[in-house]
């Protein structure tokens, strides 16, 4: 029986299909933003900064990503 | 006997409504062209009970879109920006904090308010104050993109305990940042803050 690789999660409130092992840092890194520049939430708990690339998104996972540019 | 604002403003604002937001410690971590444009806005709006941080002084290059005056020029943002308060409000007394936030302070820092308004210069510094300010469970409005003119409309994007106000890709570098926009972006930041605490109340 094959085995389906996708979960369907959401960032920013759109839902993506993702393969399965997909890091947070890769999600941010695919969004072309600088991962220092961003704020990240996995179902409302923020993500430390240095998880970013060892923290695997799982299925229905909802992922809020937040890009600050400068200025202020 | 009360002041000259608080005379006027009790025509608009009930003297719960007033209590309720003296009540809340409002942090301001900046006090450039959005931080002190807040924190007039909000004092304007009876706030008193406000943490100022910022450990820069006024420049020239300040003046198109911040608060202060020529005569400012070369003091510290603290103490001018306290100077426009007292006298909006002499009975204001804001916490100054001369400190420039960094990774080993801001914990510390961040606990002297209730509530933060980020209002910072770097993104990686907005980002830091973001994530420590909800890693503390204290609330958070912050905002990203507000430079140049015209331009995408400004945005308010609320989550849980973190509100950010911007168009989310105009850095001031790119795109210079004028009086419009920026106090534009203050202005809706202000807002936020009212409506979290008056909601609540």
């Amino acid at each position: 029986m094959p085995e389906s690789s996708d979960m369907l999660i959401q960032v920013n409130g759109k839902e993506q299909k993702v393969l399965q092992g997909t890091t947070l840092l890769q999600i941010v890194q695919a969004m072309g933003v600088d991962p220092a520049r961003v704020v990240v939430e996995r179902n409302l708990e923020i993500v430390d900064p240095e998880k970013l690339s060892e923290t695997r998104v799982a299925d229905s996972d909802r992922i809020e990503v937040i890009h600050f540019v400068g200025g202020g | 006997m009360s002041h000259v604002l608080e005379q006027g403003l009790a025509r608009y604002v009930s003297a719960d409504q007033l209590k309720a937001l003296r009540s809340v410690r409002i942090g301001i971590a900046g006090l450039g062209g959005i931080g002190s444009n807040v924190a007039l806005m909000l004092a304007r709006t009876g706030a008193d009970s406000l943490v100022l941080v910022d450990y820069d002084r006024v420049e020239a290059s300040n003046l198109n879109r911040q608060v202060y005056f020529p005569r400012d020029v070369g003091r510290y943002k603290t103490e001018a920006l306290g100077e426009y308060l007292r006298s909006l409000n002499p009975d204001i007394s804001p916490l100054f904090v001369q400190e420039r936030i960094t990774c080993d302070n801001v914990q510390e820092i961040l606990g002297r308010a209730d509530i933060w308004m980020e209002a910072l210069d770097r993104a990686e510094d907005k980002a830091m104050l973001v994530r420590a300010c909800l890693g503390a469970s204290l609330p958070c409005v912050a905002c990203s993109g507000m430079g140049g003119w015209g331009g995408p409309p400004l945005a308010v994007r609320r989550m849980g305990l973190l509100t950010v106000v911007g168009d989310f890709a105009r850095d001031v570098e790119s795109y210079p940042p004028l009086a419009p926009r920026v106090v534009a972006c203050a202005a809706l930041m202000a807002n936020e803050i009212l409506a979290h605490i008056w909601q609540q109340g």
